[in-house]
């Protein structure tokens, strides 16, 4: 993407920009819809709402079933973006409209200010004199970073950003003055671009279900009930904890831990649909656990384990672990002793005795929300009752990812593939 | 007139029953989980869901329990449900397979105090609390061999064609009895007796008690012939736990167990209710003439019974206005015979304490006539509810803890143990 | 043209602070005798980055060392187009920011630095495409749904497609199903099966050449000029294609083998195939009496997630059966319908047709585990089920069984099908591999002309799958694509997403051969392996090793290379003992030359040298961050990037050590079963290499310990200062290398 990002960053770009394709969302997704279609030679338009590429991903641990770091494939995705010509990346950037046809939109991307122009170097000065903290939204609000920051170390564009709240702060003048390459640009104002695509990927992913919403799971009254969003900030290095797995309430270590299944998933009260990674997604922190005690306890509640196609592997091998047990049943109720040692209540299905298990940390399986649901495309395309968008929904504007329907990782990039060619044949015939 | 509820089902679902009683015997001591007694004995059980039964339960009201699909929220949420074998997912699973033979043999069903909190919780909309009703209803219908409780429940022009034809009876007595001839209704002031002498009444009261006690009495002896399911169990077990009926009949201590915090005010008002039903049995039956009175002087007992019939106006209101409102789970759904219930015994009520400010007031006839109409309503409601219908949990429920206690006592289940960590 | 080579130093980001700049220009201009070496504040930035255009245009520059930060940031700042090669000397996450400021060592190291980097531009030259003549026309093989989605996609996007169909009619299994399970919301009702639409927009598609009853026998070549026989009633014909999507689907499992679940022992025991043929013609019937059927019982699983059988879940059987009760709802509303499930798996929006048949009369579900299927005396099949819900052994009868089989890949040979054998990818690739060419051919449907085998890699169970999570359609032969069930079980919506991504691959395999640049992962790259045959001494190393079959052999052994099939690895030359394999901008000379110009201080100086070879897919981005987050180790290592492990040619460890380095370190990514590698076993062979290495240090006398090899993940940056340091605390207690100073 030479010609756009860093050197003519998007706060030098002109106002108007064409291109066959335009993908809304940076996450594993978008990058690869973007990247697959640039390969083939059309010129692409990605746009990221955050400040940096990797969505979701970029802010997981390990994936299933290799128990690989998502980092890799991103890495490579940059790689390949860097040496292509046809992808041009706008982050910061929102869709305010789509207007048009397929074959020929005309869509409103409003960039927001980075605060730091291209010169930036990351040479990380103004971070050192940077006296003002805020919530790391890369690690779920669990750590602090200053209100100058570099989103993640993977992030790209690799530049530092500001937190908007914080632009007009005086005590913001100390970064600026601390940069020696007058990259911070306090004042930089936001502005909108027209872009003319032919077609529009929309695959701007999904939030984890509000875990406060499950009143009787204890989230947020429980110290050591955590959400499985969480469980990977926690496992990572550069989490909060360093990558220790520890209880919250008193930094003990984990001698038992218990898997919530369906927390909110396949659930008339919260969603109805089923997730189709929770099962997975739990099996594999499992083995972060694992991998730091070697003989804590595990124990897994669900109602049906699913492990589709060569997964099932990866579930016997879970199996296969003499010390994490499984139990058929939903867990009703979480609440905690005065030691803060969570309890949690449940039947076992198939010998039909309920059991109040004491476990040190208990993570919750929440499902996945598509960002559809609640922010749709500016334009008329179908989505089902959840907020999923319709597969074969509208010619020219085609969902991909999580936005048409909860996928694991190698489904999401699988999809976004196909998505990308079913909006080039719509949308310019090729 | 109807068979009983699906008899002829009857051989069929019954099946277990034939093997040996050793291997009865063995299984119920190994029972375990939602095993079957005869599971554990090594003879499989032979499934044969009865599709009649399934049907008629939706009649007798559970309408959603096939979006059950068995994560066992409602035992884990539910705060009295025992840590072995708890309920009402069993139930739920029973009820969705149609395996009636289980479930007439299940004294779990009347251990359910409905406060709601699984119907709240269930992640399937399947309403287990409304299943667990719905069998208790059942359950009732089933135990009585008249017949006639199933012909109630199932039908709403049944049981309102029932409670006219019994008020009629009453009116048609009072007619025959001459009551309504012109020198038995004096006008110039009250004279109740005189219109229908005290005695005469108290005759009626009797025989009435005699004939719905027989009914009850005999309705309990099945139940306790198919919860005890053919074990043998020493006399002195029995004596044993007499106590807990007690205790359960007058307190229904267990109901204050429910988590669900509305449960504390219905539990505190069915309490006061209970002694409020039996002081006015106690007053109808024995002390009748000091009821039924033309004077205006006032006793104790007067006193009393407006006390109670104060309190039956108060409770029956209140719950109509809750299902009004259907605000709390358990008041989502009515079925006919709660509104029957409710309704009748807030008319008795209301006609009995009319009928007295009728006499205080010195009004002859409306003093006649609401008396006829107060027998007309409290006749049927007693005669149609305390062995046939909803008044009868009043036995069957504490009954039900009580046969679980010498079960346990005698080996048949597993003692209750409290929810601790699994071993 | 002649090479001129500039240096350009960046003071920037604590570099100018750590390091004394002066000398290190010295380095450049005086002892590299470079013409041009220029210091900036901020290369990155316009003006830095205007003094080397100035310098390209003025100067004639056309050798651009960058001595800045990681070549992984401002890659796009220094482009400067085809005849300028680059070079990033990494003296900031790799120098200044993870070793000790103004420190002697901290300088030698970054003149090292300097000294490689002039001489890796000094030894290679940027790449030239080799452009050849190229079709852009796809084949897809089968005409299933799958097939027909990626021949329709591919059509539409402009490209001409060749259809290849075994049967004689297109549509596959789908013509089979009446209906198929809900793909829209509110995803409760059965939607009407078959795909006549489909095959007749296909058929009429002028973009599209379908050849019906005809099967492959030979595809040669490579992508952009595969050659394919195409054999049918006619005749044998060629075709020339530019890429290949494999669409060749599924076949259920063979019921036979499943007679413990009563296949073959009673008439009424059928397969949910069998169950769609009975709905489509004669309806639901008893078969052994014809009698309408008042049960039928579901068993989930039959022969699926069963170690004896097929250890994976075929993922649609749950809702096919549920599709089926619908089937039985319709056609026998009094009938009792049992589903024994060991999980219901109706993933994402399918959990709504769950719920939906739930909700139906008659229709009992139970986790079980079938004990035994058995006729009973009233002509009824038994079931025995153990561990149900209602409890631990119960007995079912029916009038009808119907097993939900699972599906098996079109590619899987059943000899080779069974746990044991398809363990290993690697044994599943000797399976593939010449092993057994009569079965291959017998089974094979791309027979294709590969010295590594007739088939797909597999990667297990027999499905030809890609083994990245992120790149899910990726194969390990170039310019061919799986996709739908023959690449993983899949329900027919996934199948038609599936397709069309094999498409967009496709597409992008003839696109990128046409231009001469190579695929993923090093898509875009024009340079390609030259070989100098007069001195190959056809060892086969190269033409067994290189990961993706690009290299064939002639009947002597003589390697024939396909540089279209070429990933760009340099596994080959890696293996190659003669070092005759090399490319425009990358060859072993080159590393032989950086290593020369490290300058290797004599015993007394009492500073070893450690060599490097480290990965730059894992190893080198985790060693960038382990600068950024500014972690110190000790700075006696010279970094050398490959792209890939396997591309370490042993000469240079002995080169290394007999020219006075203490010790070889070797970090690649993970290798095994879950391997990281992007190009399939690169540490594996690294590793396979460290033989002749440790033969080598023997001859020279040398301890084994002076060789390291690791495996690192991109995230493992925090491990990096201990791998490094922990190795220069082995060499220091093995001592110098004696061979210092020769």
């Amino acid at each position: 993407m030479a010609e756009f990002e860093p050197i003519a960053s998007q706060d030098t770009i002109v106002d108007a920009i064409g291109a066959d394709m335009l993908v809304v969302g940076g996450g594993i997704a978008g990058m690869t819809a973007a990247i697959e279609t640039a390969e083939i030679g059309k010129r692409v338009i990605l746009v990221e709402r955050s400040p940096s590429l990797g969505g979701r991903v970029a802010a997981m641990h390990r994936y299933f079933p290799k128990i690989c770091p998502p980092q890799c494939g991103i890495e490579i995705n940059l790689r390949r973006m860097r040496a292509n010509p046809n992808v041009r990346v706008l982050t910061l950037a929102e869709v305010e409209s789509i207007a048009g046809a397929p074959g020929d939109y005309e869509v409103q991307v409003k960039l927001k200010p980075r605060f730091v122009n291209h010169n930036c170097t990351c040479c990380g000065e103004c971070e050192a004199v940077c006296e003002i903290e805020r919530e790391d939204d890369y690690n779920q609000g669990l750590a602090k970073t200053k209100a100058i920051y570099l989103p993640h170390l993977m992030a790209y564009p690799h530049r530092y950003v500001v937190d908007p709240a914080y632009a007009g702060d005086e005590r913001m003048r100390k970064c600026a003055e601390a940069c020696r390459y007058g990259a911070i640009e306090l004042d930089m104002p936001s502005r909108m671009v027209t872009a003319r695509v032919g077609a529009v990927v929309w695959a701007t992913g999904w939030k984890p279900y509000d875990a406060t919403k499950l009143e009787t799971l204890g989230f947020g009254k429980c110290a050591n009930v955590i959400t499985n969003v969480m469980m990977e900030r926690y496992a990572s290095s550069d989490g909060p904890t360093a990558g220790k797995i520890v209880r919250l309430s008193d930094g003990a270590e984990i001698k038992k831990i218990g898997f919530v299944q369906f927390a909110g998933s396949r659930d008339e009260h919260h969603l109805p649909y089923c997730s189709s990674v929770c099962c997975l997604a739990s099996m594999k922190q499992a083995t972060y656990v694992r991998e730091r005690y070697p003989d804590a306890e595990i124990h897994f509640f669900y109602i049906d384990v699913r492990s589709p196609g060569r997964m099932e592997e990866f579930y016997r091998k879970a199996q296969a672990d003499n010390r994490f047990f499984f139990h058929r049943g939903k867990v009703g109720k979480i609440t905690e002793n005065a030691d803060e040692t969570v309890v949690l209540e449940a039947e076992n299905t198939l010998t039909g005795a309920v059991t109040s298990l004491e476990v040190d940390l208990a993570v919750l399986a929440v499902g996945m929300v598509p960002n559809t649901a609640d922010e749709p495309p500016p334009t008329d395309v179908p989505r089902d009752e959840f907020g999923f968008m319709v597969a074969d929904g509208a010619a020219g504007i085609v969902g991909a990812g999580v936005t048409s329907r909860p996928f694991d990782v190698a489904a999401a990039v699988q999809d976004a593939t196909g998505a990308a060619l079913k909006a080039i044949s719509t949308g310019t015939g090729g | 007139m109807e068979e009983r509820p699906a008899s002829e089902e009857e051989e069929k679902s019954m099946q277990p029953q034939t093997t040996s009683e050793p291997a009865i015997e063995a299984g119920l001591i190994e029972t375990k989980g939602t095993a079957h007694p005869r599971n554990e004995t090594g003879q499989p059980y032979v499934v044969e869901p009865d599709l009649k039964f399934i049907a008629e339960l939706e009649k007798f009201g559970s309408r959603t329990h096939k979006k059950c699909y068995q994560c066992a929220t409602c035992s884990a949420t539910c705060s009295i449900s025992p840590a072995e074998n708890p309920f009402p997912r069993k139930e739920m699973l029973w009820v969705k397979w149609g395996l009636k033979d289980r479930l007439i043999k299940d004294p779990d069903v009347w251990t359910c105090y409905y406060c709601g909190e699984c119907s709240r919780e269930c992640p399937r909309g399947a309403d287990p609390g409304e299943t667990m009703m719905a069998l208790r209803r059942y359950m009732t219908a089933w135990y009585d061999w008249t017949g006639i409780s199933k012909l109630l429940y199932t039908s709403r022009v049944r049981e309102i064609g029932a409670i006219v034809a019994v008020g009629l009876v009453v009116v048609a007595l009072f007619y025959s009895s001459g009551a309504f001839r012109p020198e038995r209704m004096p006008t110039d002031h009250v004279s109740v007796n005189t219109f229908i002498p005290v005695h005469w009444v108290h005759y009626a009261d009797w025989i009435m008690a005699g004939i719905l006690s027989f009914f009850l009495l005999t309705n309990t002896f099945r139940m306790w012939r198919l919860v005890m399911d053919g074990q043998k169990v020493s006399l002195a077990t029995y004596v044993k736990h007499l106590k807990t009926f007690v205790l359960h009949a007058a307190t229904q201590k267990k109901w204050r167990d429910c988590a669900e915090p509305s449960t504390r005010g219905r539990w505190f008002r069915h309490v006061i209710l209970v002694p409020a039903y039996v002081a006015m049995f106690v007053l109808v039956m024995f002390f009748l003439s000091t009821l039924q009175v033309d004077t205006s002087r006032f006793s104790m007992v007067s006193y009393l019974g407006y006390a109670i019939a104060f309190v039956l106006l108060y409770v029956s209101g209140d719950a109509i206005v809750g299902r009004l409102r259907r605000r709390e789970e358990i008041h989502k759904h009515s079925h006919d015979s709660d509104w029957m219930f409710l309704i009748l015994l807030f008319l008795t009520a209301l006609t009995g304490i009319l009928m007295n400010v009728f006499r205080l007031m010195d009004w002859p006839l409306p003093t006649y006539y609401i008396y006829v109409i107060h027998l007309a309503i409290a006749v049927p409601l007693l005669v149609l509810e305390v062995p046939f219908m909803k008044w009868a949990h009043l036995m069957y429920r504490p009954l039900a803890l009580y046969l679980k206690a010498v079960k346990e006592d005698a080996g048949a289940v597993r003692p209750e143990r409290p929810r601790e960590q699994a071993a | 043209m002649e090479k001129r080579t500039g240096v350009y130093i960046c003071r920037g980001c604590d570099i100018g602070n750590a390091l004394d700049i002066e000398k290190l220009s010295e380095v450049a201009s005086t002892e590299m005798k470079v013409p041009v070496c220029r210091v900036h504040d901020a290369l990155c930035n316009a003006e830095g980055v205007g003094l080397i255009k100035a310098d390209i245009a003025n100067e004639g520059i056309n050798r651009a060392v960058v001595a800045a930060c990681s070549p992984r940031m401002f890659a796009e700042a220094f482009e400067f187009g085809a005849d300028v090669l680059t070079d990033r000397i990494n003296l900031r996450e790799q120098v200044a920011w993870s070793h000790e400021p103004n420190d002697e060592d901290t300088q030698m190291l970054a003149e090292d630095q300097v000294r490689m980097g002039v001489a890796r531009v000094a030894a290679v030259g940027p790449a030239q495409a080799d452009i050849q003549k190229t079709t852009k026309t796809l084949m897809v093989i089968g005409g299933g749904v799958t097939g027909l989605n990626a021949a329709k996609s591919a059509a539409a996007a402009g490209y001409a497609v060749t259809l290849v169909e075994k049967e004689d009619r297109l549509g596959g299994w789908a013509n089979r199903f009446r209906s198929v399970f809900p793909k829209h919301p509110p995803y409760t009702e059965l939607e009407v099966g078959g795909c006549e639409v489909l095959v007749e927009a296909v058929e009429a598609d002028p973009n599209i050449t379908v050849h019906k009853s005809t099967t492959v026998k030979k595809t040669s070549g490579q992508p952009g000029q595969f050659l394919v026989e195409l054999v049918n009633n006619a005749g044998v014909s060629e075709v020339n294609v530019g890429a290949i999507v494999l669409a060749a689907g599924w076949k259920p499992y063979d019921a036979t083998k499943l007679s413990h679940l009563g296949y073959g022992v009673s008439r009424d025991v059928i397969t949910n195939i069998e169950m769609e043929d009975m709905v489509a013609n004669s309806g639901i019937r008893r078969p052994s009496d014809g009698k309408p059927i008042a049960s039928v019982a579901f068993i989930q699983c039959a022969g699926s997630r069963d170690e004896e059988h097929l250890p994976y879940c075929s993922s649609v059987c749950c809702r096919v059966s549920l599709k089926q009760v619908l089937y039985v709802r319709e056609q026998h509303p009094g009938a009792k319908i049992y589903v024994i499930y060991k999980d219901i798996r109706s993933p994402a929006q399918y959990e709504q047709f769950y719920t939906h048949v739930q909700a139906e009369d008659n229709v009992f579900f139970t986790k079980g585990e079938i004990e035994g299927v058995t006729p009973a005396s009233d002509g009824r099949v038994t079931l025995a089920i153990q561990d149900t819900l209602l409890g631990k052994h119960i007995e079912i009868n029916a009038d009808l069984v119907v097993l939900a089989t699972g599906m098996v890949p079109a590619t899987r040979i059943e000899e080779v099908a069974n746990p044991g054998a398809a363990e290993s990818t690697e044994e599943q690739m000797a399976g593939d591999a010449a092993e057994s060419p009569d079965k291959a051919s017998a089974e094979s449907i791309l027979n294709l002309a590969y010295r590594q085998g007739r088939d797909l890699p597999t990667l297990k169970y027999g499905f030809p799958d890609s083994h990245f999570i992120c790149f899910p359609y990726e194969t390990r032969r170039t310019g061919i694509y799986a996709a739908g069930a023959v690449r993983s079980p899949m329900d027919i919506s996934s199948c038609v997403t599936d397709a069309a991504g094999a498409a967009l691959k496709s597409i992008q395999a003839v696109e990128s051969v046409s231009r001469g640049a190579a695929l993923h992962p090093r898509a875009g790259d024009l340079s390609y392996p030259a070989f100098l045959m007069q001195k190959c001494t056809q060892c086969k190393r190269c033409t067994e090793e290189c990961p993706f079959g690009a290299i064939d052999e002639d009947e002597k052994g003589t390697p024939r290379p396909n540089v279209l099939r070429c990933r760009r690895c340099g596994v080959c030359f890696g293996a190659c003992p003669e070092r005759i394999i090399s490319f425009e901008n990358y060859s072993v000379n080159m590393v032989s030359q950086m290593i020369k110009a490290i300058h290797v201080p004599d015993e007394f100086e009492e500073k070893p040298r450690i060599l490097a070879f480290v990965c730059e897919n894992d190893g080198i981005p985790s060693i960038d961050m382990a600068g950024a987050l500014r972690l110190r180790y000790n700075a006696m290592a010279r970094i050398i990037p490959l792209r890939c492990l396997g591309s370490m040619n042993a000469v240079w460890v002995s080169d290394a050590l007999s020219s006075g380095f203490d010790g070889v370190l070797l970090i690649g990514c993970k290798s095994g079963d879950d391997y990281q590698c992007h190009f399939v076993r690169g540490s594996e062979l690294a590793a396979s290499r460290m033989g002749n290495v440790r033969e080598k240090l023997k001859q020279l006398a040398l301890e084994e310990e002076r060789v390291e090899i690791h495996e690192v993940d991109i995230s493992d940056c925090r491990r990096i200062p201990k791998i490094m340091n922990d190795f220069l605390e082995v060499i220091e207690t093995v001592g110098p290398n004696p061979y210092k100073g020769m």
